[in-house]
């Protein structure tokens, strides 16, 4: 069962980096022309100058498998592939976080950890929003009227960047090619 | 000067160290600015980076445009400068060279995704590649250097691009791994080694990571699989962050210390990388003075590679299996599948036969009608996916051949070549440019030699031309062709002899197996005699169905049977004879153990045994035992036990499903035997998850278990508009409404449907549940009750019931 969720899973993702400002729990992506309204968010991206935003999937083949095993009446093996699907999807954003995190690392950011519309106040009617930013039609997902995504196994999530500390500055080249012009 | 690669024999050449970390420390790079743009602005802080290095005792030295590709200059508005800003890199190191060292042209990743983990094309990154070499080159460079590479496919691309816009200047190969193990697209050192060493760079190695401590276990993994020059470019380990300063752990001496280590390892070019000084290079110097690199071992042996690991053929692993179900051939699913571009079979297949054993996976996607080119991609990637095994490309079409090795994130093999003179033409050229492996068949235009000497020649002659092309002797493999023995009885000796004449010339063989029982019956037994033949003769590859348990057995055995003449006339006997005996079936599984019906029909309730229960239930019949009784009596207690086991926490979702399922079999079966009328009336629900909403699996588990208590259940699906919902209440009498959401955003639909059932004065009952919903919030919105689950909602429903009468 849960070999055939894996093998039913196309797993797809698109991320976007944007400058974010942070202020009076409403963070504001100025590139993306998007503020969202939500302190519990201001406050898990405190510090950061940076945020992913990042969506994925693992498109509908699962989903409509499903729908033919209860049409069949076969509930039981619905309930575990369904399962399974909802393991992957965040198993996939798992990956995505990890393969952002390590890239920011690799560029002296720090990350905190993911974020996504639904949790504390942030309001999954973002989610469009979100999902417009990052064409996410690129990859097969869309929100239907009332803000859920379409394939249902895809989620939203943003990632906040914190820099590091600055490299300090050692003079001493300055005395073999004199002093920098400004 | 003499040239970089005469000079390699004998010595170990030392790299310059870090360029970008160094420049940062001048000031003259500012935050956030483009370090290549620096070729153009201040050419004299690059020549002084690079003329104290040299005096530091560097042999080469790295030019600034490790970032030069257009895709990161037009992050800075730069990519119409790119063309300039390469050639004068290599223009500035030129000249601060002097003719005292050579000058590498840094080539680094494109900071982008390739298909199928983002958005460019293989082709368009080779393109954007070529253009930076080409600058380089241009510029006077001595060789190129790939460097910090993650992506093994990125690197193929960068090196194809070296290849053609760089004619004949050397290219150097580095991936970076992560703490000496993998890289973070997963790819171990051994698996780039392998598919670099076939590909031939000059030469194969690594950089930057976390600093020399681990890239000694880089190089020990590399170093058996290539006998390029390898090279090590360590940082000065992990920066830290001290009192707000980033200092590299590494000291001069302490970083030095591990030279002598790389060399004694037979590392050919040593060097820093990022956090490395000029100081640390002079240290290098010291201590690589007068040492020559050790001398190395390379085993050539036939090997592939995925992303995440090699297949090597030797006397462990031998014979490998190659999984050959990935063919439409006869199978009409996939034939759809494939013409819908779609792969779901394609990953399933690519997971059971991993899973079975499979050691190559070939592909197949040959579909008449279909344009072979574009639907092996999709296929390639999803079988890549899922498995990690090494992929076959299996085609005839050589369109469709370049388009897989382009997807291909390793060493694949190509399946295949034969004598004919186009197929020599094309495949060969594109095995050596990509680096893949060849599968020769025994055959050319004028067919299938009849004897096995013939068909030794016929694979002599196509591996002379892949010699000559600079493929490697090791990268082939010959397949001397199974005749149907049903046709041809003689031809199976032929084909035995043929693998020992290969043997004997040191070229592994393989086979498609099962094409020897074509026509016969019994034919799994046949393959698996052939193959046990086969094997002894010397067999290396098998293409074969890794389903076959028999197969995986003799292959397994290793030994085989004899393969003299006795043998092989044993074989065709046995093969040819009409079967016999061999068509006793073994008697059907045995049903339930408990002699007493009653007992077994609860227990097939309790275990979810759907397959069976039907039959208790038959049994239980033609006992006499009336059907209310096996309704009433037998299996609704044994639910209500299932509902106690779920209370007690001893049961979970799943078994509570089967149970269902059992249950409405055994319904199933017995409403056959219930007259019209005898049947009880116990109410009537319409359900349904409310409108906006797609989730509709707990409604589903909801409904499954409420039918088998016997009340009749009108589902109206996903999605529905409270009117639709209250008009099927009403028109189908119902005793209750049962609402289902998932989400914040539609249970407020869950209100509308009471506030409307308010409205027209209509007195039904509702119950409401799913994930977000809560007893509160069903309060607050005026439904009848709430459950939580649907064992919950069983008793609710009866409770609600007898309000209702």
């Amino acid at each position: 069962m849960i070999e055939e969720g894996h093998s039913l899973a196309e797993p797809k993702a698109a991320y976007g980096i944007f400058d974010i400002t942070i202020k009076g729990g409403e963070v504001r992506f100025p590139e993306a022309k998007l503020a969202v309204k939500s302190p519990a968010l201001a406050r898990h991206l405190k510090g950061a100058q940076k945020a992913v935003l990042f969506v994925c999937t693992i498109g509908d083949g699962l989903a409509d498998k499903v729908n033919g095993y209860v049409t069949k009446s076969e509930i039981a093996r619905a309930t575990v592939l369904d399962a399974a699907g909802s393991e992957a999807v965040e198993a996939l954003a798992g990956y995505v976080d990890d393969v952002i995190k390590t890239k920011a690392m690799a560029e002296g950011y720090a990350a905190t950890p993911r974020f996504s519309p639904g949790y504390g106040d942030w309001s999954i009617f973002d989610q469009p929003k979100i999902l417009k930013v990052l064409r996410s039609d690129r990859i097969g997902v869309k929100a239907v009227k009332s803000c859920i995504m379409v394939p249902e196994k895809s989620v939203t999530a943003c990632i906040g960047l914190i820099k590091k500390g600055q490299r300090p500055i050692r003079k001493v080249y300055e005395k073999n090619i004199g002093p920098l012009k400004k | 000067m003499k040239k970089i690669s005469a000079r390699l024999k004998n010595e170990i050449l030392i790299y310059d160290g870090a360029l970008g970390t160094v420049l940062q420390e001048t000031g003259a790079l500012k935050a956030g600015a483009c370090p290549e743009e620096l070729n153009l602005l201040r050419p004299d802080v690059i020549r002084s980076v690079h003329l104290d290095y040299i005096k530091a005792g560097a042999d080469i030295i790295e030019t600034n445009s490790f970032g030069g590709n257009k895709l990161k200059l037009a992050a800075y508005g730069l990519e119409k400068e790119a063309d300039r800003i390469n050639y004068e890199a290599a223009r500035i190191a030129k000249a601060a060279a002097a003719s005292k060292a050579y000058v590498a042209g840094s080539v680094g990743p494109l900071d982008r995704q390739l298909t199928p983990l983002g958005d460019l094309s293989f082709d368009e990154a080779v393109k954007i590649f070529e253009d930076q070499v080409r600058a380089l080159k241009e510029g006077g460079c001595d060789l190129i250097i790939l460097e910090t590479f993650a992506d093994i496919k990125e690197l193929k691309a960068a090196f194809i691009a070296a290849r053609q816009a760089g004619g004949r200047i050397p290219v150097q190969a580095q991936m970076t791994f992560e703490g000496g193990e993998r890289s973070t697209y997963g790819t171990p050192p051994s698996a780039f080694a392998v598919l670099f060493q076939s590909l031939g760079a000059d030469i194969i190695g690594t950089n930057c990571s976390t600093g020399p401590k681990e890239l000694v276990k880089v190089v020990r993994e590399m170093t058996p699989y290539t006998d390029k020059y390898v090279s090590c470019l360590p940082n000065a380990g992990l920066p830290e962050l001290r009192n707000g300063k980033t200092y590299f752990p590494e000291s001069p001496k302490s970083f030095a210390k591990y030279a002598a280590e790389f060399a004694g390892l037979g590392v050919n070019l040593i060097g820093g990388c990022c956090g490395t000084t000029p100081e640390h290079i002079n240290e290098l110097k010291k201590i690589l003075k007068n040492k020559r690199p050790a001398k190395r071992k390379y085993l050539p042996a036939f090997r592939l590679s995925s992303r995440t690991k090699i297949v090597e053929l030797n006397l462990r692993t031998r014979p490998l299996i190659i999984g050959e179900r990935i063919n439409p051939t006869g199978k009409k699913e996939l034939q759809e599948e494939i013409k819908a571009g779609k792969s779901v079979i394609i990953r399933r297949e690519a997971i059971e036969e991993t899973k079975k054993g499979a050691d190559i996976l070939d592909v197949n996607v040959g579909v008449p009608g279909t344009r072979e080119q574009e639907t092996i991609v999709p296929a390639v990637e999803a079988v890549q996916a899922v498995s990690d095994a090494p992929v076959s490309i299996d085609s005839a079409n050589p369109a469709a051949v370049e388009a897989a090795l382009k997807e291909v994130s390793g060493k694949p093999l190509i399946n295949s070549v034969n004598g004919e003179r186009e197929k020599i033409n094309f495949i060969l050229p594109l095995a050596k440019k990509y680096g893949a492996a060849i599968l020769v068949l025994t055959l050319d235009k004028c067919g299938i030699p009849k004897d096995a000497k013939a068909r030794v020649k016929v694979a002599a002659r196509v591996i002379n031309k892949a010699l000559a092309l600079g493929i490697q002797k090791e990268d082939m493999i010959v397949d001397p062709l199974t005749l149907a023995i049903s046709a041809e009885p003689g031809q199976a000796r032929e084909t035995l002899k043929a693998i020992g004449e290969l043997k004997k010339k040191g070229f592994p063989s393989s086979l498609g197996v099962s094409n020897v029982s074509f026509g016969l019956p019994n034919r799994r037994r046949i393959n698996a005699d052939f193959f046990s033949l086969a094997l002894a003769s010397g067999l290396d590859l098998a293409i074969i169905n890794p389903s076959d348990d028999n197969m995986f057995r003799v292959a397994k055995q290793k030994k085989g049977r004899a393969a003299d003449e006795a043998g092989i006339k044993r074989f065709l006997k046995a093969a040819l004879s009409p079967i016999g005996k061999a068509s006793g079936k073994k008697p059907e599984a045995k049903p339930g153990t408990h002699k007493d019906v009653k007992t077994r029909l609860k227990e097939a309730v309790l275990y979810g045994d759907k397959d069976n229960i039907t039959a208790y239930v038959e049994e239980a019949l033609s006992r006499g035992i009336a059907p209310l009784e096996i309704n009433s009596k037998i299996l609704i207690p044994a639910l209500e036990i299932v509902g106690e086991k779920f209370g007690k926490r001893e049961y979970f979702l799943p078994q509570v499903i089967l149970s269902a399922e059992a249950v409405q079999r055994a319904f199933g079966r017995l409403k056959k035997e219930i007259k019209p009328g005898e049947e009880e009336d116990k109410g009537t629900i319409v359900i349904a998850t409310v409108e906006g909403d797609i989730h509709d699996i707990g409604k589903n588990i909801v409904i499954s278990v409420l039918e088998n208590h016997g009340y009749k259940i009108l589902d109206l699906g996903r999605g529905v508009p409270a009117e639709t919902i209250i008009k099927e209440a009403v028109k189908n009498k119902a005793d209750i409404i049962g609402l289902s959401s998932l989400m914040t955003t539609t249970m407020i639909q869950m209100e509308r449907v009471i506030k409307g059932l308010k409205k027209k004065g209509l007195n039904f009952k509702t119950i409401v549940g799913g994930a977000v919903v809560t007893e509160a919030f069903a309060k607050e919105i005026g439904a009848s009750a709430y459950a939580r689950d649907a064992v919950e909602a069983v008793n609710i429903v009866k409770s609600l019931m007898e309000e209702r009468r």
